[in-house]
């Protein structure tokens, strides 16, 4: 039986991967103007807002939430070195004001040469890991996400020392850092023993559970472990890569990481001292750490007009905590394969197609919890899914992106389509979009966002 | 940075802004509330197992429960002490105090009625009791104990199922219900064995009742007043322990006992059915009739012996009288129905000593149980060899006349091989014939009933012949313990017997101790009124039996003449003390007179047909002498009771018993011979009449010349004493033994003489006598 307390897991486990505002590449593009240059050094940044405007009224969240969201970059470069890094302010304008800080990138490296073949980064980076990160940015296998915008999240950078060896074949990059920082999105917090969120995606736990044929009300705590427990975990990261001239490639990636995404368990219980009835559960957040091993192999036309790559990947949880009375998170070691293409199918038109299928060893449920059979979520948002899309550069100034995700377990599609103008004239950058989700459930990542179907609409100025 | 973006750019901007704005609300939730699947739904902590643990018991029980539904509604018991184990914080880590089980009850499990603190105090003991530890709290550990002594629970009572399925499967054989009983002691042994190895301790009364008394509040049960005295005793009595507590050592005795006799029970039930009204009735013609079943219910009997025999060993050979009384005290009302407590006391000792020959006379003993045992086992032979003959054989149970009853008993006698057997079945062939036919089956008010009918075509009915063999064994058992003369009883024995037990045969409506000298009278009866009759002052067995067959039609006669007679009579006068509706003389004896006619129809033609031919003047005066010689005080104005409908209707039987007894040539009247036949049969009952007139002789003239002055004059001699009456009494004793002095009676003057003999013998009715009896 499906017990109410799977939404509070599934709830959870989801909210863990917040919104982030759009994420649209604007490389090419110039959607910021030079800040001013003091030598080698230069400011850029940008101040916005997001909206979305929801098509279904929610219980839970209004019609609109707007977000207020203002970036600043800034890059230096001396003889030796180069330093670059962003800070991003996000907060709501229609919802309670949370703030979310997102530095997707702060670091220091050596300039190129400066040690032959070798350039050793200091900071918080964002590595290109694997094609399959970057396909499915939902997965967060390698690098960690900022979830502001839990449809869109956004790829952030690992935190850390960063050592590359480069030739034009043969590429390495070791990576090591005493501390493994969360991914970050919209705060969660507690109140009033209820656990809340800014979020308009966050969908309230339940209030109330049948425990023991009566009727109770459920009271919930965030039970967060000590911050050095979160953050005193070392990581680090290999990855070699070899490409031939041709354009054949392959990777082998080997790490030991924390599971980029926060896991969480529930852990009920009756509290018989001056018991008033009430179910208490303490939100447990996990830390996992992981083994994982990821080999990629692939095309890259030389003229880069289209691509193809098989992924591999096998990763094995440990350290975290597993008890036989919490619903636990399904944390088993897993196998994930992709493939994918893209493909520059017209002058302003690259399709991408990718398709992924993840195997988690079975699930021994260690719970004791009787009554409650739960078909715990994945971790995996998909476990098997198809996501096809393009981007249309329609002028320089003009771009769209649209994509399609299938949940082939679940069989719910969310459709996402951008639109964005610059005006240089005015630094403007003004963008549409919408997100559909064709939903018969409210399983799986799709269907936990059954019913949040929305417009959207962002203007940025650049300065 | 510039911040000069916004001048000469206003129209852009404005168009973006405009834009942006129109995106918040184009949305708005336009499309109004998405219908999203349902939630799951569902809850934590099974709550379906306690909550129909009564029902699940009782399906259990009734047979109408499968295995793994049995397991099933285990398995979520364990499960839900799992949830409890995980899933409940008590005040310490591991374990719950009372309050903690206090407040998870009212919170969760009884949230409907009001729950005492007392409830859990009750609880906790009884689980320091089985499972060993504090009873202020209840440690995880001991919960695992718990649901392992569940698993073993399951695992015992598991096995019962199919022999508990067999209550379903239509009518289950006898040999298959002692198959269950044989599981039942099984179970119990092994049940017995683990509770044994369980840490058990001492569980005192006080948390007993309290916790029966909170629970039965709590979850709506029915109460019962002191309960936990009643198991307390019961406990006492079986087991001789102490009766406040349950000791260490009573626990695996409780265990075996209860499910060993409780699988005699559900065997005895199932095999008598269910129905709370009928098995009364069913058991006892079952018993009469079905051989089969009266092995059945001896092999239940020997199968709780050793229960019994052993609680007697724990009291060291003898459960005392007083620990019976305390049993007696405590039992509720709808088992001694309206018997007081001190009535059954009273009657309990002589029963023990008289008729259940205690050895050491101070309770029971092995004594009792062989005695009880015995006679059973005796009764049951004896029955069992005369079913097996009329089966074997396939003797019309309805009606076979003597020559064939004697054929028969000769056939199946010599059909036996055993020694035993043979002797008792002579014993049981020299029984039956010395009955004549008197039982045979018709129909009654509520269904078919035997009497006896004096009349011809009457054979012997299977019916009687049990009731003989029956009434034989219990006779001469009673015997043993009351009859002073070995084998047969006296006036005293019988007083002494209805001192013993009147009140409690008053208590139950069977006996009227507002009659005076009841015993004797008994006595009376039997010596004159069968058809063994010899009126020697000695009760027979045989006169015992055939007064016994009397009593039995005439109460059903008897039965007949209420249910007739009171509705139509009733005019509020109330109950008389044996619980019988009064109805006034004159509506009595009017309808007594309507209806008589056809109640002696069938059951007494001769009767019938001699009654028709009186005058209704004769039968009129007639009625009135069998009134005055029935009731106690006479042909009075008093209200009709029970006894007086009682008196009635086997007055019939005693007359016309006596007189086709000696009208030997069936001319409805009795001749001279057959009056001088009779005069033996009467001849103390008139020396002891003649004796309380101041005429004390042995003399047999003297004595046969009052008699047969009665049959000549319908009249007591001398009465009243004048001198024409004294002449007259001695010119008879002069010549009534002359050879031609003649005299006779007919049934008229059998009535006449009933008013005369059997009149009130209180010296003041004599003149009332006189006047009501005059021809």
């Amino acid at each position: 039986m499906k017990s109410k307390l799977l939404l509070a897991i599934v709830a959870l486990i989801t909210a863990s991967e917040s919104y982030a505002s759009t994420d649209v590449d604007f490389s090419g593009m110039n959607s910021e103007s030079l800040g001013t240059l003091t030598g080698d050094t230069r400011y850029t940044g940008t101040i916005g807002f997001d909206t979305s405007s929801f098509l279904y009224q929610a219980d839970s969240r209004g019609t609109n939430s707007t977000t207020v969201n203002a970036t600043f970059r800034g890059k230096k470069d001396s003889r030796l070195l180069h330093t670059q890094g962003d800070l991003s302010l996000y907060t709501f304008i229609t919802n309670k004001p949370d703030l979310g800080v997102n530095p997707q990138e702060f670091y220091t490296q050596t300039q190129p040469g400066l040690l032959g073949n070798f350039q050793v980064t200091a900071g918080r980076r964002l590595f290109d890991w694997s094609k399959l990160d970057k396909t499915w940015r939902m997965m967060s296998l390698w690098s960690p996400r900022f979830t502001w915008d839990e449809l869109h999240p956004q790829l952030v950078g690992m935190t850390g020392i960063f050592v590359t060896y480069e030739t034009p074949r043969l590429k390495i990059a070791l990576f090591g850092s005493p501390i493994a920082i969360p991914e970050m999105g919209t705060p969660t917090s507690e109140k009033d023993r209820n656990i809340v969120s800014s979020n308009p995606f966050w969908k309230p736990l339940p209030s109330q559970l049948t425990v023991l044929g009566a009727q109770t009300t459920i009271k919930y705590s965030l039970v967060m472990p000590e911050m050095k427990d979160i953050l005193l975990r070392p990581n680090f990261a290999l990855k070699a890569r070899y490409e031939t001239e041709n354009g054949f490639f392959a990777s082998l990636n080997s790490g030991v990481l924390p599971v980029n995404m926060v896991q969480m368990a529930a852990e009920p219980f009756l509290n018989t001292q001056g018991s008033s009835g009430e179910l208490n559960v303490n939100i447990r957040p996990q830390f996992p750490m992981r083994n994982i091993n990821t080999l990629e192999l692939g095309f890259d036309s030389p003229y880069k007009d289209w691509n193809l790559w098989l992924s591999a990947s096998y990763e094995q949880p440990f350290q975290f905590e597993n008890q036989a009375n919490w619903l636990n998170p399904i944390i088993t070691p897993s196998s994930i394969i992709s493939a994918g293409t893209s493909t520059q199918l017209t002058q302003n038109f690259r399709f991408d197609g990718s398709v992924i299928f993840i195997h988690e060893q079975p699930f021994n449920r260690s719970s004791t919890l009787p009554d409650v059979n739960v078909d715990l979520p994945s971790r995996f948002p998909l476990k098997q899914g198809i996501q096809v899309g393009g981007n249309w550069r329609f002028s320089d100034v003009t771009e769209g992106n649209l994509s399609w995700i299938q949940d082939l377990i679940q069989q719910n599609h969310l459709a996402s389509m951008d639109l964005e103008h610059y005006i240089p004239s005015s630094h403007l950058t003004v963008g549409m979009g919408m997100d559909l989700i064709l939903a018969s459930s409210t399983q799986g990542w799709v269907g936990h966002y059954n019913g949040d179907d929305r417009l959207r609409g962002w203007l940025k100025y650049a300065f | 940075m510039r911040f000069n973006f916004i001048r000469g750019k206003m129209p852009q901007f404005k168009v973006s802004v405009a834009a942006c704005v129109l995106m918040m609300s184009t949305g708005c939730g336009l499309l109004g509330h998405k219908s999203l699947p349902a939630p799951p739904q569902g809850g934590v902590g099974n709550n379906g197992c306690l909550n129909n643990s009564g029902d699940l018991v009782g399906r259990y029980l009734s047979g109408k429960m499968s295995q793994s539904e049995w397991k099933g509604a285990f398995d979520c018991i364990n499960q839900s002490l799992g949830f409890f184990t995980d899933y409940v914080r008590g005040s310490s880590e591991n374990a719950y105090s009372t309050g903690d089980m206090y407040n998870l009850v009212k919170s969760f499990l009884i949230t409907n009625r009001t729950v005492h603190p007392e409830l859990m105090l009750g609880a906790f003991s009884l689980k320091s009791a089985l499972f060993g530890g504090s009873d202020k709290e209840f440690t995880k550990e001991e919960i695992v104990l718990l649901k392992n002594s569940l698993d073993r629970l399951q695992g015992i009572t598991a096995d019962l199922i199919p022999y508990l399925n067999l209550r379903q499967n239509g009518n289950p054989s006898n040999a298959e219900l002692i198959e269950m009983v044989t599981a039942f002691k099984r179970a119990g042994d092994q049940l017995g064995d683990f509770v044994g190895s369980l840490p058990v301790g001492a569980l005192s009364s006080d948390a007993l009742n309290s916790l029966i008394t909170e629970l039965t509040a709590s979850l709506n049960l029915p109460a019962f007043d002191n309960l936990s005295d009643k198991v307390f005793l019961a406990k006492w009595l079986m087991f001789n322990s102490r009766r406040d507590a349950i000791e260490n050592q009573d626990w695996a005795q409780i265990f075996r006992s209860a499910m060993g006799l409780g699988g005699i029970m559900l065997a005895y039930k199932t095999a008598t059915g269910d129905d709370p009204l009928s098995p009364r009735a069913n058991v006892a013609d079952r018993i009469m009739n079905d051989y089969a079943f009266r092995d059945f219910l001896w092999e239940l009997a020997l199968q709780a012996k050793p229960y019994i025999e052993s609680s007697l060993e724990l009291h060291n050979g003898l459960t005392p009288l007083p620990l019976f009384d305390h049993l007696i005290d405590e039992l509720p009302s709808s088992i001694i129905g309206s018997i007081p407590p001190r009535v059954m006391k009273s009657a309990l000792r002589p029963l023990i000593r008289k008729l259940m020959f205690s050895t050491t006379q101070s309770g029971v003993d092995q004594g009792v149980i062989n005695t009880v045992y015995g006679l059973v086992k005796e009764i049951f032979q004896d029955l069992g060899q005369l079913d097996r003959m009329y089966e074997k054989l396939g003797l019309d149970r309805e009606n076979l006349t003597k020559p064939q009853l004697t054929q028969a008993l000769n056939t199946y006698g010599q059909s036996l091989s055993n020694s035993d057997d043979v002797k008792r079945f002579n014993a049981i062939k020299t029984k039956l014939l010395t009955y004549e036919p008197l039982f045979r089956k018709r129909p009654g008010p509520k269904g078919d009933i035997y009497v006896i009918k004096y009349g011809p075509g009457v054979g012997y009915t299977h019916f009687q012949n049990t009731l003989v063999l029956a009434l034989d064994r219990v006779g001469r058992h009673i015997q043993k313990g009351y009859a002073s003369g070995g084998s047969y009883f006296v006036d005293s024995d019988l007083s002494a017997f209805f001192k013993d037990y009147s009140e409690i045969l008053f208590a139950v409506k069977i006996v009227d101790t507002t009659v005076p000298n009841f015993g004797p009278k008994r006595l009376q009866d039997m010596d004159l009124f069968t058809n063994a009759s010899d009126g020697n002052g000695q009760g027979t067995i045989e006169e015992l039996v055939n007064y016994a067959m009397i009593l039995i039609s005439s109460g059903s006669l008897s039965d007949q003449m209420r249910a007739e007679i009171t509705p139509v009579c009733d005019s509020g006068l109330g109950e008389d003390i044996m619980g019988w509706t009064q109805v006034s003389a004159p509506c009595f004896r009017s309808q007594f007179h309507d209806r008589l006619d056809y109640w002696i129809n069938e059951d007494f033609p001769r009767l019938s047909a001699y009654w028709k031919t009186l005058s209704p003047e004769q039968k009129k005066k007639a009625a009135i002498w069998l009134e005055h010689g029935s009731r106690r005080d006479g042909y009075t104005e008093e209200d009709f009771g029970k006894f007086d409908f009682g008196a009635l209707a086997v007055i019939l039987y005693y007359t016309e018993s006596l007189f086709t007894r000696f009208d030997l040539d069936s001319n409805e009247g009795l001749a001279k011979a057959e009056v001088n036949n009779a005069y033996p049969v009467f001849k103390n009952l008139i020396r002891k009449t003649a004796s309380q007139k101041g005429l004390n002789t042995g003399s047999d003239y003297l004595l046969k010349g009052v008699f047969s002055y009665i049959v000549k004059y319908q009249e007591m001699p001398a009465t009243p004493a004048n001198v024409a009456n004294i002449a007259k009494l001695a010119w008879w004793m002069a010549t009534y033994y002359l050879p031609t002095t003649n005299y006779h009676t007919d049934r008229y003057g059998i009535f006449n003489i009933v008013c005369q003999i059997a009149a009130p013998e209180n010296p003041g009715q004599a003149p009332a006598t006189t006047a009501v009896c005059a021809p």
